[in-house]
């Protein structure tokens, strides 16, 4: 897969390095911060990209191929001379970054040089000959911790057997766990997407839901999760959109490898054996076309522009959810121009500030109950002088809210059945419902 | 405490005294692995001066302690071909360790054995390795299986001679999963290693339902590799492919996306060897469709990623998948390529039934503040128009519509892309001639200039004040690059024999400086051309009318242009569609091209492959009308900029040929014997101009 692999520093000088087929050589690393530069000059001059080979984020030099991603100010960028599946590349070095802040909190140029020899370690367990083996914290911690040396004392017959290895049916669990009071917390998160015009017309929108699990249980239970979704208890496309307005057509599902995919696939049921504490079990897309065709925060904004003395803006905000619902920590984005000045605030309700730095100015709503409307009135001076008169603000509008107790696709959790066969413990499971913004809930300017 | 302060450069003298004084303590352990911290780091830091402490680190290979050894054995590794003779005292431990019974230290013993290119250490390995392929620790294969392939770089023929390859084989029905997942891809890299080298993974479909079957079970990476291999095997029915096909479905639902996008490998690759897969599996596109948009939350480069796989699939495999044009619209702070190539798709998956959608959104990026974005929205327009027959008529009034903002950059690009529209649609736009003249002074950019002049020329009746604005948009010809010179000799000379008295002077001082001052061959000879063509006592005929046969002989008809060819050549899509998820897939061109060194793939043959489908377009095309077809490869519209990927050539040679050949065949029809040096300049000198228009408006801001 990756011939070698970098740490880099955010000017391409190399940090720390692994290389594990020794067919590409030493320097060509040395080369990187030129490419890297290269690269950036001719992605801004070309802007009518000429020459697609030129993209981001691969560049392709003397028959080498360098694949990076940028991290916190880092580069991990893996070298390859061979026509790879460049896919599990970028997600090795992706869940790379992930198992390194699992053990340092962060990531950053700083943490690599204090921990060097042990990530030296786990890029070696990591990967062998150029082929991932295991990316998996859990399992890393198991033999690779700072205290790796009494590890191998303690243990009765001086054997540290790498634990994916013996047990090799649930390789994400390890045996012997034991919690006093047994729970699992099941999160059920729906983040929300959408592209609204500046005329209140949804464009497009989807829902990303996420449930999460927090599983502090013993042993090796097996789950089984029932779900109100028809998706899942009945696969047939004909029925799907017409019928029954209660069911819910999951899109695209995606399972934590613990969930038995072909299980599900015949049975429509998810039965899993979780990893121990925090991880998400599935995450599914919803697209627009069932529902969510009215915007759940409609916000209306309306900018007047006096040339060389002030911006007017007016704007309106009305949460067109249920009226037992509320929104929480609501807040609108609103851009203005760089050098807007002095800002006079009157919101109806909520508080206004302004971030010079961002360009911008955001109304705080803390509570915001279905059904109803504010408005908001700003006035920011404009300086007198200037070259350029092009306030054609193309910067859309964004939306942050959250709203508890709420999906939106209308997904409930039926039951969460939780069995352990040599145990047969008492199990709590809880459930927790939000709706927020996704990271675009975003509304074009005229 | 941290390790930051052990990161740093060490003489190989100081790490030998600081070991000196280690040993004289009662318990070295502790002492000892901070040294070697400093020696990893050293190891990291590239520094080769420590190469001098490799008898002190075999030294250190007594201590029975594992921390100790796997520093030590991984300095081995890279030292070892500093000092070859010194390195040999490490044998007798190497050979010791391999019967320990830690199993860890057995695979260090082995990985470090097949690194060093020494051959005591390779003959050592072959004994060791054999022994260690039917080990019973599971951890200790995998590490065997890895080196047999590290093994097989350097001493290709013992690996082969030795039966290490059988041997590996008899791995691919170990009983652990995860085993044989890194057999697979052992040998994947084995047969990847040399392209000469006639080795063939085959899998039998029993092994292969198997193998599928209990894939869940293992690693995520067990499953990318296993996924993988299933490439090799070749379905001798349609039911075996299709019962395959199924099992890998759920794979599309993995968190992973490195499994998603092979399992979609997988999935494209079998349904060769079903007849209309989309129809025995009906939800086969949605379902492909949306795992491929999900994936599109992750981050930018996995997005782009994601998009060129999009679009390949689009072009060779519109039938099995389906995407909603508007899950693919531009966010605002989508990164440009991400942007660009989004733009693209939009521009593939537009049709009769969605342009309207499609037109809107363009529209929206036509006016967005990158200036980019907002040119390639306006090329796409023109691209749509000429794709799309039901289309056109609205892509115009949108693009006249943009232009009446008088914002430079959009006008120059709109004037390209109605030279374009009206070509394709002859007669049906006239009004956007008549208004798109009118902008004659924001001409800049060669090819916009061009364009117009062209326009000029070609539909003289319909622009007003004709005189003032040709004379404007000529005037200083001299300096401009080839192609504005070559639009101007010609749009000069049919303007000319409609309007002889208003033209007269200027006909006469483009030729006279085309045929006495320029250097360059091709204007030279046009010129002459020209000169001769009205000045020859022939041009006008017997009954005296003004240079009519001059006028037959420049006003021509042109060839109609057609839609810009979405062909590529199948052998090219189906070598690509099996490298799916790979870098090629990114560049879109011949594997052969990028990676010389790789082995090329097609589809091996069996009674259930069916025959390639041909795309849709290359259908409608040659439906369409007969001359079209003949003038198609010359005919293009003026693409190249910003959907060169879509065109696979060969080499780059051919990349600037078929360029000059299209911008010349699109201004006229006239025949030119171009030498190709003198167009390359050309277009050389044109890039580099748009270019620096470009940066300097950005500097400027």
């Amino acid at each position: 897969m990756a011939s070698q692999i970098h740490f880099l520093d955010i000017k391409g000088k190399s940090l720390l390095s692994r290389d594990y087929r020794g067919d590409i050589d030493t320097s060509a690393i040395e080369k990187f911060p030129l490419l890297l530069l290269e690269l950036e000059n001719t992605s801004n001059s070309t802007g009518s990209a000429t020459d697609d080979s030129n993209y981001r984020p691969f560049i392709h030099h003397q028959g080498v191929n360098y694949v990076f991603i940028n991290h916190n100010n880092l580069y991990i960028c893996a070298l390859t001379l061979k026509n790879e599946n460049i896919m599990s590349i970028i997600i090795f070095l992706s869940k790379l970054v992930e198992v390194l802040t699992q053990y340092f909190k962060h990531l950053e140029e700083e943490s690599i040089r204090d921990n060097f020899v042990i990530i030296y370690e786990l890029l070696d367990e990591m990967m062998d000959f150029g082929l991932a083996q295991t990316t998996d914290t859990k399992i890393l911690k198991e033999y690779i911790t700072q205290d790796y040396y009494k590890l191998i004392r303690n243990t009765p017959s001086r054997v540290v057997q790498p634990p994916n290895a013996v047990t090799n049916s649930v390789s994400w669990r390890k045996e012997g766990i034991f919690y006093k009071k047994n729970e699992a917390f099941l999160d059920v998160i729906e983040s929300i997407n959408m592209l609204i015009n500046a005329n209140g017309q949804v464009l497009n929108s989807e829902i990303l839901g996420e449930v999460k699990i927090k599983s502090h249980l013993s042993g090796m239970p097996d789950l089984r999760l029932g779900l109100n979704d028809k998706g899942i208890f009945n696969t047939n496309e004909e029925t799907g959109g017409s019928t029954n307005a209660k069911g819910i057509e999951m899109e695209d599902i995606k399972f934590h490898q613990c969930v038995r995919l072909s299980k599900f696939e015949n049975e429509r049921i998810i039965t899993f054996i979780p990893p121990d504490g925090e991880f998400t079990l599935m995450s599914y897309r919803l697209s627009s076309t069932q529902f969510l065709m009215k915007p759940l925060i409609a916000v209306n904004c309306k900018t007047k522009v006096h040339k060389h003395s002030r911006i007017e803006i007016l704007c309106s905000v009305k949460a067109s959810i249920k009226k037992k619902s509320t929104a929480n920590n609501v807040e609108i984005v609103i851009p203005i121009p760089d050098d807007a000045d002095t800002p006079k605030f009157v919101p109806e309700y909520g508080t206004v500030k302004w971030i010079p730095e961002k360009s911008c100015i955001i109304w705080k709503l803390k509570t915001f109950p279905g059904g109803k409307s504010y408005h908001m009135k700003a006035e920011l001076g404009l300086p007198a002088v200037d070259n350029d008169d092009n306030y054609i603000l193309k910067k859309p509008i964004k939306v942050n809210f959250s709203i508890p107790y709420f999906t939106t696709s209308g997904i409930q959790v039926r039951y969460l059945r939780i069995n352990e066969p040599k145990l047969q413990y008492q199990s709590y499971p809880w459930v927790r419902y939000i709706t927020q913004s996704g990271e675009d809930y975003t509304i074009r300017t005229k | 405490m941290s390790d930051g302060k052990l990161f740093v450069k060490s003489k190989s003298s100081e790490i030998k005294a600081e070991l000196d004084q280690a040993y004289k303590r009662g318990k070295p352990h502790a002492k000892i692995k901070l040294i070697l911290k400093k020696v990893t780091a050293n190891i990291i830091l590239n520094n080769n001066e420590i190469s001098k402490l490799l008898p002190d680190m075999i030294n250190l290979l007594r201590f029975d302690d594992l921390e100790i050894r796997r520093v030590c054995l991984d300095f081995l590794c890279f030292y070892s071909h500093y000092d070859p003779k010194t390195a040999l005292n490490a044998v007798p431990f190497l050979k010791r360790f391999r019967e320990d019974s830690d199993s860890i230290l057995r695979a260090l013993t082995i990985k470090t054995l097949t690194s060093i290119e020494l051959p005591e250490f390779t003959d050592l390995s072959f004994s060791v390795i054999k022994l260690y392929l039917k080990d019973p620790n599971v951890y200790v294969r995998i590490a065997a299986a890895y080196s047999t392939a590290r093994l097989f770089k350097f001493s290709t023929s013992r690996v082969i001679n030795e039966n290490l390859i059988d041997s590996l084989n008899d791995l691919l029905y170990d009983e652990d999963d995860t085993v044989i997942s890194v057999a697979l891809s052992a040998l994947d890299s084995i047969i990847e290693h040399d392209k000469t080298l006639d080795l063939k993974l085959t899998v039998n479909p029993s092994h292969s339902i198997k193998l599928l079957k209990t894939l869940h079970r293992t690693t995520e990476w067990s499953q990318v590799y296993i996924l993988n291999s299933l490439l090799s095997f070749v379905p001798q029915h349609t039911n075996t492919a299709l019962d395959l096909i199924e099992l890998v479905i759920p794979f599309l639902q993995h968190e992973n996306s490195s499994i998603v996008l092979n399992a979609v490998k997988v999935i494209v690759y079998l349904s060769n060897y079903v007849k209309d897969p989309e129809l025995i599996l009906p939800s086969l596109p949605k379902r492909l469709g949306s795992s491929l948009v999900s994936l599109l939350s992750k981050p930018p480069e996995l997005q782009f990623l994601v998009l060129r796989n999009i679009i390949l699939l689009l072009l060779g495999r519109k039938y099995l998948v389906q995407f909603d044009v508007e899950m693919l619209f531009c966010k605002y702070d989508d990164t440009i390529y991400v942007k660009d190539t989004k733009l693209e798709i939009i521009y593939l998956l537009a049709n009769e039934h969605n342009f309207s959608t499609v037109t809107r959104e363009l529209e929206e990026y036509a006016t967005d503040v990158d200036v980019a974005m907002a040119r390639k929205a306006i090329r796409a327009f023109g691209n749509l128009a000429i794709k799309i027959t039901s289309a056109a008529s609205l892509c115009v009034e949108i693009i006249i519509d943009l232009i009446s903002n008088k914002v430079s950059y959009i006008v120059q690009e709109a004037v390209v892309v109605i030279k374009n529209i009206v070509r394709r649609y002859p007669g049906d736009f006239d009004y956007a001639i008549t208004e798109m003249a009118k902008y004659y002074k924001l001409m800049e950019e060669s090819d916009a200039k061009a364009a117009m002049i062209w326009m000029y020329g070609q539909y003289h009746h319909l622009i007003e004040d004709i005189e003032e604005g040709y004379t404007t948009l000529i005037q200083s010809y001299k300096d401009e690059p080839l192609e504005v010179q070559l639009a101007t000799l010609t749009a000069t000379t049919k303007l000319y024999l409609h309007y002889p008295e208003k033209f007269e002077r200027s006909v006469l001082a483009v030729l006279k400086w085309a045929t006495e001052e320029v250097n360059n061959p091709d204007i030279r000879e046009r010129g002459f051309f020209y000169w001769r063509l009205i000045s020859s006592e022939s041009g006008s005929d017997v009954n005296g009318g003004f240079q009519s046969v001059a006028k037959q002989v420049v006003f021509n008809e042109n060839p109609r242009i057609d839609s810009e060819n979405e062909n590529i050549n199948p052998a090219v899509l189906e070598e690509l569609e099996l490298n799916i998820g790979t870098l090629a897939s990114i560049y879109l061109k011949p594997i052969a091209l990028v990676f010389r060194l790789s082995k090329s793939r097609t589809l091996p043959h069996s009674q259930a492959l069916q025959p390639r489908r041909p795309s849709k377009n290359s259908a409608d095309n040659s439906a369409r009308s007969s001359r079209a077809t003949s003038t198609d490869n010359l005919a293009l519209p003026e693409e190249g900029k910003i959907y060169s990927s879509r065109k696979f050539n060969v080499s780059a040679d051919a990349i600037s040929r078929k360029k000059s050949i299209i911008r010349q065949s699109s201004f006229d029809s006239t025949p030119s014997g171009l030498s190709d040096d003198s167009k390359k300049n050309g277009l050389a000198r044109r890039l580099s101009k748009r270019a620096s228009i470009l940066t300097g408006r950005r500097s400027s801001k």
